[in-house]
């Protein structure tokens, strides 16, 4: 890392506090509201699915929320190449929304799975979210985390 | 006459391609890997061994209820179950920490060490998860009797987030502190 852990994880949180309490605020409902007419447009307008409503697993979809932090706070990345690494990032997060929601959909209503069966399906779809963002800020602010990888070879 | 090159900008550039990036790459897709085969395997594995994860979840809510009592609260309980007087829980799977321990440990096996270095890690850092999963479960327990309505952002939101981040910073404290450590002593002395 090109700063201090303790100093990266205080940036941390001071900016993503405020971002939580704005999703739980306002921000989830206009995520579903945005989330159900994409998925709306794409699964029921345009591939002709009959599917009468989308599931809201909306305790999912906050990993929007490290992510944005964490391109935020991460330093020496011009605004161009930060903003056009946010808007992808934001994009793949969107699309597995989506996706998760697809699932949900499929195994909890159109399938019915049973409870236990669908809490093991659901639980690696959860934890992937959970990490998703780091994976991706890790791949986006690769110079800026490439101190973690390479230093070895330096040593030797 | 040649024409002097301009010097390069030290910031990132979109075009630049790091030279770091294939490492990074490569521990993304094990971990993922990892992640995926870890996450789907254990639900399935976790019926075999259902009295070690019922032991696990007992104990976890014994010592949750055990530092609530330290700090002078209310709490009773049996089982799995935790109860104070506005609020009440029962320790699920989840609640153990024990997916956080999976991700961390997914971290450090696709994290190019060597083996002794990653059972230190495992050594130190599945503890002090275990430890932080504890504060977790007080500081919800608290926050739950407190007010019950915080009790699903503090659940769904704060902590969810707050677990991934601790997971790694553990993750980036062992590579500088363990992984490095070594090597730095070598150069140092050298």
């Amino acid at each position: 890392m090109k700063e201090k852990l303790w100093l990266f994880i205080v940036k941390f949180i001071l900016v993503s506090a405020p971002l939580f309490a704005l999703w739980h605020w306002k921000g989830q409902g206009w995520y579903l509201v945005f989330l159900n007419h994409l998925l709306t447009l794409l699964l029921i307008k345009i591939a002709g699915l009959n599917i009468q409503y989308f599931p809201s697993p909306v305790d999912i979809f906050n990993n929007l929320i490290p992510f944005v932090s964490l391109m935020v706070i991460t330093r020496d990345i011009r605004l161009k190449t930060r903003l056009s690494r946010l808007a992808w990032g934001l994009l793949i997060l969107i699309v597995w929304h989506m996706i998760l929601t697809e699932a949900v959909y499929l195994l909890h209503d159109e399938y019915g799975v049973p409870s236990q069966a669908y809490e093991k399906l659901s639980v690696p779809l959860y934890l992937l979210s959970g990490t998703l963002p780091f994976i991706l800020w890790i791949l986006f602010a690769n110079k800026q985390v490439a101190g973690l990888f390479v230093r070895r070879k330096k040593i030797k | 006459m040649k024409k002097r090159k301009k010097p390069k900008r030290k910031v990132e550039s979109a075009k630049a391609k790091p030279k770091s990036y294939k490492p990074i790459v490569r521990f993304c897709l094990i971990f993922l890997g990892l992640l995926i085969i870890l996450t789907t395997t254990f639900p399935f594995l976790s019926d075999k061994f259902n009295p070690q994860l019922t032991w696990l979840m007992v104990v976890t809510a014994d010592v949750t209820g055990f530092f609530l009592k330290l700090f002078g609260m209310n709490v009773w309980g049996s089982g799995r179950t935790v109860s104070m007087s506005n609020f009440s829980i029962e320790v699920v799977g989840e609640c153990t920490g024990l997916y956080e321990m999976l991700i961390f440990l997914a971290a450090m096996i696709a994290y190019p060490a060597s083996l002794k270095k990653k059972l230190i890690g495992a050594g130190l850092g599945i503890p002090f998860l275990y430890v932080i999963n504890i504060i977790r479960m007080v500081f919800i327990m608290v926050m739950g009797n407190w007010s019950p309505e915080t009790f699903d952002f503090l659940h769904m939101y704060f902590w969810q987030v707050a677990m991934i981040l601790i997971i790694v910073s553990a993750w980036v404290l062992w590579i500088e502190k363990v992984v490095y450590y070594e090597r730095k002593a070598v150069a140092v002395h050298r």
